[in-house]
């Protein structure tokens, strides 16, 4: 579609029912005109499922919109606040005055930056929707050249420190997501994004073609909100880990190492451990005889990524549909977790036809384009990295452990050789960024799938009718950290549990049975005595469609509720020690 | 008759192109403010392939204007 095309349709969609009537409602705010972003922002959410009242802020009145954002919003209120600066506009006295040699305006710029991020962090405390607030590009403006000789260190040093200050300030403000204006108009580049005619005419700084760009950006950053990422890559072996093929080539003959083609592969080995170290599980799918690919994994040094990186392997020579399904069940994540990459055209087509939520890559043609085809998909992108995702690939392999220790004991000599501590608290700020992650990640044991953004968990943390409580569990093999949520509302004369959610990867281990124990002991605490469930199916969570069932509750009716009054069923299980 | 600059207006102030004539400008067309002056030109820009200057762009004060700068430019509106 090209922008004028783009503009016209939003156009229509401005005056239809599902922008106009749509509860979600973006305002933005910036020190320079920003109203060209409507048409690009809309067009970007109603694609992507999310239709949006899109809306511009006066300009540059950042700080009164921070300081009372009801008066500068009216009427309409918004549910997120966007705002954009730059160093060109907010400091651009201090800017010149750097640039004439004056040392001490980094002093003062870096100070005003201070007070704008106090001033995000008071509108953090006062506004429950999302905020997203730009890291300022890197300034080019009439008064130095970005391909200046000094540039680099004088603009340069300059813009380094705000963006540090800036950040540093974001970061306490704490759950305000940062768009990388910087970084977005390196990418797409000074001569293209910026239109001096209406910058001098309008106050306006960019190109068409930079709002669409900026808009689909922003529309990603608040759809990431919501989605879940990947958590999974699948790959092939010959010609995706490494260049040809093992069994006809052998060890000597396979391309792998610093000259292309092998350097082409080494790079895709870095990404993957890349996407390991942030949470992502590294599985192995191949046609292949098992011997000859942990010969490559032993043997060849080119090899970056070892044995100890796989969370599981298919290396046979069945059918690739089969293999990714049984890697899901062995991991126990749904297939829509899933990213596979394999260079034949067949297999691709073949997956992408039997399990369409799988996300397929084929690497290219064209070898050397296969490092950055990964990487432009942004499949794995998102905002916070938790504790528990740096070491995901590690819990997989203590659960291999734990496994061969169920194999050996009855069910009830399991339980207890596992040493199970669980730990149940009402959530910190610090855990804020986890709970949020489990609240819109968790597919299968989640009870309601009500997803919620980090601003409305914040929110329901500081409501008194709202108990928000993490779940932290452990056993002998190691720490499984943060991996339960649930939300309790409380009425007049019972408990609601409107989220009940728990990693999988804990269950049928005592864990839910001390779960409905502490929500009892909750209960308990504010005087009620009915505590109320609710079930709500979704095509993936019926392995809990029961749990109430089998956990003291009766149905309350039809409607998925389930009732609790005798709170004395509920005791903490023995063989768990709680904390 | 069809005229292609007409259309464009009307199509981007969210009127109809019986309403316009080369008489019409912010004074006389609710629609037309500053934030659709801005569509205004970029659709203008992209629909004949050129680009205005900066003073093309403030004479654009009516539909009228904007014909006679795109007839400068050679660029056949009809």
């Amino acid at each position: 579609m090209s922008l004028l095309e783009v503009r016209s349709k939003w156009l229509q969609l401005a005056n239809s029912g599902d922008v106009k009537q749509s509860k979600q409602h973006v305002a933005i705010a910036a020190t320079f005109t920003a109203d060209p972003i409507v048409p690009y922002l809309g067009c970007a959410l109603a694609e992507a499922g999310n239709p949006t009242f899109v809306s511009t802020l006066p300009y540059n009145q950042l700080h009164q919109l921070c300081a009372d954002w009801k008066a500068v919003c009216g009427e309409n209120e918004p549910n997120t606040l966007v705002i954009l600066w730059r160093i060109e506009d907010m400091l651009r006295k201090r800017f010149q005055e750097f640039l004439r040699g004056d040392k001490e305006a980094l002093a003062i710029a870096l100070n005003e930056v201070v007070i704008l991020g106090q001033a995000v962090s008071h509108l953090r405390s006062t506004f429950r929707g999302s905020i997203i607030v730009s890291a300022p590009p890197f300034p080019h403006s009439p008064d130095h050249h970005i391909q200046a000789a000094r540039s680099i260190l004088e603009a340069g040093v300059f813009h380094r420190r705000v963006i540090d200050k800036w950040i540093s300030q974001i970061s306490r403000a704490g759950n305000v997501l940062i768009l990388d204006l910087d970084s977005l108009q390196r990418y797409f580049g000074i001569e293209r994004s910026l239109d001096d005619r209406k910058w001098y005419l309008y106050r306006q700084p960019y190109t068409e073609a930079f709002w669409d760009e900026l808009g689909r950006e922003l529309a990603a950053s608040l759809s990431r909100q919501r989605v879940a990422s990947k958590k999974c890559i699948v790959v092939d072996c010959d010609n995706t880990l490494w260049g040809g093929i093992i069994g006809e080539d052998g060890l000597a003959g396979i391309a792998l190492g610093e000259d292309y083609p092998g350097s082409v592969f080494r790079d895709f080995q870095h990404q993957l451990l890349t996407l390991r170290s942030q949470g992502v599980m590294v599985a192995l799918c191949s046609k292949n005889n098992e011997l000859d690919v942990w010969e490559v994994f032993d043997r060849h040094d080119g090899m970056l990524l070892k044995r100890d990186h796989i969370v599981a392997h298919r290396i046979n020579w069945q059918d690739k549909i089969a293999n990714i399904c049984s890697i899901a069940e062995e991991l126990n994540i749904g297939l829509d977790s899933f990213v596979f990459v394999d260079d034949s055209p067949f297999e691709i087509a073949h997956v992408r036809e039997a399990l369409p939520t799988v996300t397929c890559l084929q690497v290219p043609g064209d070898i050397a384009l296969f490092p950055r085809t990964i990487c432009s998909f942004r499949l794995f992108d998102q905002e916070h990295i938790s504790a528990e995702d740096r070491v995901r690939s590690d819990l997989m392999i203590q659960e291999r452990d734990r496994k061969g220790l169920s194999a050996s004991l009855s069910a009830d000599e399991f339980r207890k050789a596992l040493a199970l501590v669980v730990e149940i608290f009402e959530c910190k700020p610090e855990h804020v960024a986890r709970v949020t992650q489990l609240i819109n990640k968790t597919n299968q044991f989640n009870l309601t799938t009500r997803r919620k953004t980090s601003a409305e968990v914040v929110e329901l943390c500081n409501q008194p009718s709202w108990t928000v409580l993490a779940v932290r569990v452990a056993d002998r093999f190691g720490d499984y950290g943060l991996v339960g949520v649930v939300l309790l509302h409380k009425a007049e004369k019972t408990i609601e549990i409107e989220t009940l959610l728990m990693s999988c990867r804990v269950l049928g281990r005592g864990v839910e049975e001390a779960i409905f124990a502490q929500i009892a002991d909750t209960a308990r605490a504010v005087g009620v005595e009915e505590i109320v469930g609710e079930y709500i199916p979704t095509k993936k969570n019926t392995m809990v469609s029961e749990l109430y069932k089998n956990h003291h509750f009766i149905p309350e009716s039809d409607c998925g509720r389930w009732l609790a009054r005798d709170l004395s069923a509920f005791s903490w299980p023995e063989h768990v020690r709680r904390i | 008759m069809s005229d292609r600059l007409i259309d464009l207006f009307a199509s981007v102030l969210s009127v109809e192109s019986k309403v316009l004539n080369d008489d019409s400008s912010p004074t006389n067309t609710g629609s037309w403010d500053s934030v659709t002056n801005m569509m205004l030109v970029a659709s203008i820009e992209e629909e004949f392939g050129i680009e205005l200057t900066s003073d093309e762009i403030v004479e654009m004060t009516t539909i009228g204007n904007a014909r006679a700068i795109l007839q400068k430019r050679s660029v056949a509106v009809v």
